[in-house]
């Protein structure tokens, strides 16, 4: 299922979902019915997975964060687009980030 | 990049103890409750390596004798599921049902939340923590929970014998 994301897009976390840093990894938790349910699911990012999520302040938009990731990590805008775009598509998808209009954490 | 979730299977890896007493806390501190699979021996029989156990917060850190608790240990750090054998005031002593001795002594601040069931292959486990649970307690503070245990074993395979 394709979710409408573009580079003009603000996200920001779900409050629905409990992260945490835990050994270099971020540790996603999504709560649903109540409850934090590891055996339903439970994501981790690292590298740049976990980059994009901490830019994710609710006032940026994609095109800033894919601009100050390109700095940090001496790429091209152009190479990182596409990728900073699938992946947070993907996590709108799963529900663990939403438009910054939608009320995040 | 591709975005999947930890396998079932891994979830247990993924997270160390530490670690677990951070998610814990932060679930629980929204008012929640949260589940995952028990890994270890401390709590045979009643909880067993791979149960899946839900812990709900306690009201103002409020524990009993008998209850078992998500804890963390105030020397060691230690995340575990252990139950209270004992109390002394605000202070309670935690032993795991299978562990020879006493993880020592914890207050309300150790206190992550209170394990509410247990779930073994899809069904409830019933038994360990409804009002048995201040029996078993007792026993095992006396040390005597091992042999209570074995005794009733025994009684259970002589009753299947005459059954059969």
């Amino acid at each position: 299922m394709s979710v409408g994301v573009a580079l003009d897009s603000v996200v920001v976390p779900s409050e629905d979902v409990v992260a945490r840093d835990i050994g270099g990894e971020l540790i996603l938790v999504p709560l649903a019915a109540g409850i934090g349910d590891m055996e339903d699911e439970l994501y981790a990012l690292q590298g740049t997975g976990q980059a994009i999520w901490n830019q994710l302040d609710g006032k940026s938009t994609l095109a800033a964060i894919v601009q100050r990731l390109a700095e940090e990590y001496q790429a091209s805008e152009g190479e990182l687009e596409g990728d900073v775009v699938g992946f947070v598509q993907e996590l709108v998808r799963r529900k663990l980030i939403v438009e910054a209009s939608l009320g995040g954490g | 990049m591709e975005v999947e979730p930890v396998p079932e299977q891994q979830n247990e890896l993924a997270v160390p103890g530490s670690g677990m007493v951070e998610l814990v806390r932060a679930v629980l501190g929204k008012g929640l409750s949260f589940r995952f699979r028990a890994t270890g021996y401390s709590m045979h029989p009643f909880i067993r390596n791979g149960d899946i156990v839900k812990v709900a917060p306690v009201a103002n850190g409020f524990a009993d004798v008998g209850d078992v608790l998500a804890c963390e240990l105030p020397v060691s750090a230690k995340f575990v599921v252990h139950r209270v054998v004992r109390k002394n005031g605000d202070r309670l002593l935690v032993q795991g049902d299978g562990s020879p001795e006493p993880d020592g002594w914890i207050t309300r601040e150790n206190i992550l939340g209170r394990i509410e069931n247990v779930e073994r292959d899809g069904r409830a486990v019933c038994v360990g923590l409804g009002s048995e649970r201040y029996l078993i307690a007792v026993l095992n503070d006396r040390r005597v929970l091992g042999h209570f245990l074995s005794a009733a074993g025994k009684f259970r395979s002589a009753v299947r014998r005459v059954v059969r």
